[in-house]
């Protein structure tokens, strides 16, 4: 959901901080072994190695969190205006509206007219999409790893999700990433982002 | 005494299980699943009856034809198909092989399948001795728009317009071969019978039809189960371009070929085609989606006559 | 049947013994002595490694290039599920669990193993579970999420279901035992050792999750009778009501193999270093903390699925995030530990010593991701359900709690055998794992950060996919043949090897340092 808020620096920042983390962690081991130096911690470093735990554990929950209220937001004012704004229209949260129609084993698309395609779906680059997924027989998963965003289904309720589609035209890959039977390998399909011209060379993430 | 006994213990065990796991794997399953679609149909997680139509906005064109299609597709005609086509071992009067006993179609022993003593007599075909090889365009017609190689080029012929643009009629697969004529609205005025098809997890009711040679049937297929499907029809030249794709992973981002399609059939729909068959032969019907057809949802339409294709049952 | 007890930690706890070779058969099958039972546990724990490793090698190869080679998803997803299971509570659990039973006694000082009989039934009810599973061969992979896993299987299915109300009882039969005998303690919680705290805290995790998992499993088989219809929404059931109740157990399973493996370091450190924990304060809080943090951060693992932005999910997401903290404190002691003092030269030439800094590498490396698969805003990008999940999970429970009890049963095994094990085959082993585990881990950190999914037989041949699977194959294969190293090395010193001295891992050359275990080291 980073990458539809256009957030990814926030991301890459967690990362660093888990590198950073996972380096020190492990440097510290090494050093503990084969360093000749030996050095007796004193318990007040414990204390403050939790304050500064503490103090990332609060700054990764209130960065999250922000990032995910904002992304409610997004669907929230989807809300507040369906009925009145069409998708696409000025004034609307999205520039597409498409219904996903999750099954054992693949994806129907619905477009705003209720129009149908199966297993893939075209949107205008860099346009701003809402999902509305839903499934009736089993858990599903949808996942876009192109535009950096996954959600968990589960039958009888409609999931929403926006993203924010590549700007390059191309086709980008849709894939079930929850186990739902048999079939989950194949449970896959395109994003197909580009005007009218056919689609160019298939890409992916 | 106790290491060597659990060591060896351990490894029999070990074996029985993979045996067990691998090789006497229980075959693929997936229960039927309950129906919800009253109950989501009615709160709206899912669509009313007769709701979608089919979008125009994504072409074939974004779905790829594995390479691998048409090499499969002149193997299949080279080999099981050789019975429907007795031209093209140059002998037109050889009495049919029964089609997919295998060794009889194989170009080379032509001539063996010709005396097998089971090979149905149906040498009666129309027409059957004026195919062409290959689907040559350029070849003779027997009959003007009986080949469906030139379907492709003729929208009237090839879609039926009450059915929207999924569905469709690909007349180039496997050359002139198809011998299943989809009809448009006024050829189908002419259909003698109707033939109703229910579609639902995981299976065809009936599983299988049986036309007379040139009888027009009209089809009412209907979608009775809890999640969409779809419905084509194959000749048996594609059946090894299908069971390529069984188990891959791009099975849902490939194109394939059919007699005809129509995606997309949601739950409570239905749709009609109407078809004839110009010759002798046998033809499947399928729900293309993964493991919808290995589970069962597929059948058998042949001609009197005709056995059904070896390998039908999965 | 001597033990030599000592009241100092970082004394020896037995005098090695060749008691393997005294037992019978049918003493090895059925007594109650402490040693049979933990022996019988490891030796069974690691049958069922070879089994649920062969799956994985067996799915592994079909996983090496693009395209069905051998077999298609049925049988694979068959293995896929065998394999979690096995490994999981047929291998990894009853494993640790059955070293801290032969530790148990002596460092708790109740010189037997109390309700013997409940973890002899512990045992079999386990053995029966694997069978049915076996026989069962399920393919609804060891989350089994209602209602798919109602409707694939085949008419064996039952089984499974009735293997997961096994395992439940039997993992709650384990907490019972483990329980009785902490509370067999005479010298006041104050004074009570690590393994203890980790054993209590152990305990709390198995007696309060596991009656929800042999819940979960008898309902899925009454649902799939169509008895009830509790988790199937085609018959009024509820996918939530299974997700909670399944990760109710969920997450506190993930801690099973966690807490005992970190008993087990803080067991075996002393030992070798010769001097008390840097701080046994920090190590009691830390496992009361992650035992009561277990259980109500399991949310987590299915927060996609949550429609709703509530309080709730941000509380799951702090309370996550905060698990951090205890676990941090665990390798953050055990560091100070190892640094405080010398390391005598005994220690680093020790296997259980090498494998148990292995474990303790590897603990950091699948732990510090914890931090990002915690956060709902990354957790929805490439973390939910690619593979940087199995490269996480592999990290914390091949990498770690596996190693542990490797570590552990290479530390017990002078006890029970009288002997030594071939040093050589054992280094090899050690190498091995550590660039099998550590190649297989970042391979799938990398596959899973470019989406690759689980639970797929196939896939389609994208650059960035296909060399890191060949690479995790051939990781897979290293990692098992450093087990049949392992295997062979324990069968044939128990015959050949060399006679293990009076105490086989005696310190040398170290420097004289305080070794009472109640002294710790002032500030």
């Amino acid at each position: 959901m980073q990458q539809a808020l256009g957030l990814m620096g926030d991301q890459a920042i967690m990362i660093g901080i888990t590198f950073a983390m996972g380096i020190a962690g492990i440097a510290g081991l090494f050093m503990a072994l084969f360093w000749p130096r030996r050095w007796r911690l004193p318990y007040r470093v414990e204390i403050g190695f939790i304050v500064v735990l503490a103090g990332i554990v609060i700054y990764a929950d209130r960065n999250s969190a922000q990032t995910f209220q904002a992304y409610e937001a997004g669907l929230e004012t989807q809300q507040a205006l369906s009925g009145q704004v069409a998708a696409g229209q000025e004034g609307a949260a999205f520039d597409r509206r498409i219904a996903v129609y999750a099954f054992q084993w693949g994806f129907l698309f619905f477009d705003e007219d209720g129009a149908a395609s199966r297993n893939a779906v075209k949107v205008a680059p860099g346009a701003k999409v809402l999902f509305s997924i839903a499934a009736n027989d089993v858990i599903h998963g949808f996942n876009i790893p192109a535009a950096r965003m996954t959600t968990e289904l589960e039958p009888g309720r409609v999931q929403s999700i926006w993203i924010q589609a590549p700007q390059a035209p191309g086709k980008y890959l849709i894939q079930c990433l929850n186990y739902c039977g048999l079939g989950h390998t194949q449970m896959k399909a395109w994003l197909v982002v580009g005007d009218d011209a056919p689609p160019a060379a298939q890409e992916h993430g | 005494m106790i290491m060597r006994f659990w060591l060896l213990a351990g490894i029999l065990l070990v074996a029985l299980a993979w045996v067990l796991m691998v090789p006497l794997s229980p075959p693929s399953y997936q229960a039927s699943p309950r129906s919800t679609v009253a109950d989501y149909r009615a709160s709206g997680v899912i669509p009313q009856v007769g709701e979608a139509t089919i979008s125009d906005a994504v072409g074939h064109d974004v779905f790829e034809i594995p390479e691998t299609d048409a090499a499969h597709a002149a193997e299949e005609t080279a080999a099981g198909a050789m019975p429907d086509m007795p031209g093209m071992a140059g002998d037109a009067d050889a009495p049919m092989a029964e089609p997919g006993t295998g060794d009889g179609g194989h170009g080379a022993d032509a001539g063996v399948a010709g005396t097998m003593p089971e090979a149905p007599g149906m040498a009666d075909m129309p027409g059957m001795d004026t195919m062409p090889e290959s689907g040559g365009a350029d070849a003779p017609m027997a009959e003007p728009g009986t080949n469906d190689a030139g379907m492709a080029d003729m929208p009237g012929m090839a879609t039926m317009p009450e059915s929207g643009g999924a569905t469709e009629s690909e007349g180039d697969h496997g050359g002139s071969q198809a011998g299943i004529r989809v009809l448009d609205g006024m050829m189908a005025g002419m259909a003698g019978r109707t033939v109703e098809i229910e579609m639902r997890e995981w299976s065809f009711s009936p599983p299988g039809i049986t036309v007379a040679t040139g009888e027009v049937v009209r089809l009412t297929v209907r979608n009775a189960g809890n999640v969409p499907h779809e419905f084509m029809i194959m000749p048996p030249q594609g059946m090894a371009a299908v069971a390529y794709r069984l188990e891959r992973a791009d099975w849902n981002l490939t194109e394939h070929e059919a007699i005809f399609e129509r995606q997309m059939v949601m739950p409570g729909d239905s749709f009609e085609v109407v078809i004839q068959a110009d010759r002798p032969g046998n033809w499947m019907y399928m729900c293309m989606f993964p493991f919808h057809m290995q589970f069962g949802m597929m059948g058998s339409l042949v001609t009197e006559g005709t056995a059904p294709m070896e390998g039908m049952k999965m | 049947m001597t033990a030599t007890t000592s009241t100092d930690l970082t004394g020896p706890h037995w005098t090695p013994q060749d008691l393997l070779g005294g037992w019978t058969l049918r003493d090895f099958l059925f007594s109650n002595d402490y040693r049979i039972i933990a022996v019988k546990g490891i030796l069974t724990a690691l049958v069922m490694l070879a089994l649920a490793g062969l799956f994985a090698l067996t799915f592994r190869a079909e996983l090496t290039v693009p395209d069905i080679q051998f077999f298609g998803a049925r049988v694979y997803m068959g293995l896929m599920t065998v394999h979690g299971m096995l490994m999981v509570f047929g291998f990894v659990i009853p494993m640790v669990i059955s070293v801290c039973y032969y530790l148990m006694p002596v460092v708790l000082k109740t010189e037997r193993l109390h309700w013997a009989g409940a973890a002899q039934a512990s045992y079999w009810t386990l053995i029966l579970g694997a069978l049915l599973l076996i026989v069962g061969r399920p393919d609804f992979t060891w989350t089994f999420y209602a209602p798919m896993s109602l409707r694939v299987g085949g008419d064996l299915v039952w089984m499974g279901y009735l293997a997961i109300v096994l395992v439940g009882v039997s993992e709650f039969l384990a907490g019972a035992v483990l329980l009785r005998n902490v509370l067999a303690w005479k010298n006041g919680w104050g004074s009570m050792p690590l393994l203890g705290w980790g054993m209590f805290s152990e305990a709390l995790l198995l007696l309060l999750s596991t009656p929800m998992l042999a819940l979960v499993g008898a309902i899925l088989l009454t649902d799939w009778a169509g008895l009830t219809g509790i988790y199937d929404p085609a018959q009024g059931g509820s996918t939530t009501t299974f997700l909670w109740m399944f990760w109710f157990y969920g997450h506190p399973a993930v801690y099973l193999p966690l807490v005992p493996a970190i008993a087990i370091v803080y067991t075996l450190l002393p030992r070798f270093l010769g001097r008390p924990m840097w701080s046994r304060a920090s190590g009691i809080i830390a496992f009361l903390l992650l035992a009561v943090l277990s259980f109500i951060v399991f949310h987590h693992h299915f927060q996609p699925s949550v429609t709703t932005h509530s309080w709730v999910q941000r509380a799951f997401q702090i309370l996550t995030l905060a698990i951090f903290i205890p676990s941090t404190l665990h390798v953050f002691n055990w560091i100070a530990t190892l640094w405080y003092d010398r390391i005598p030269a005994s220690a680093h030439a020790a296997i259980p010593f090498r494998f148990t800094i292995g474990a303790i590498f590897f603990l950091i490396l699948g732990g510090v991701t914890g931090f990002l698969n915690a956060q709902i805003s990354v957790d929805t990008d490439f973390i939910h359900n690619t593979y940087w999940i199995p490269a996480h999970f592999h990290a914390m429970f091949l990498g770690f709690c596996a190693q542990m009890a490797v570590a552990g049963t290479y530390y017990l095994y002078p006890y029970f055998t009288g002997r030594m094990v071939n040093r050589a085959l054992a280094n090899t082993h050690f190498w091995l794992w550590q660039l099998g585990i550590f190649a297989k881990v970042m391979l799938m950190y990398a596959l899973g950060y470019a989406y690759f999914p689980r639970w797929v037989v196939d896939y389609l041949p994208l650059p960035e996919w296909t060399g890191a699977q060949m690479g995790v194959t051939m990781a897979g294969a290293a990692i098992g043949l450093g087990f049949l190293i392992f295997a062979a090395n324990l069968a044939i010193s128990a015959r050949w090897g060399a006679a293990a001295p009076e105490d086989p891992w005696a310190r040398s050359d170290r420097e004289p340092t305080m070794t009472a275990a109640t002294a710790a080291p002032a500030e």
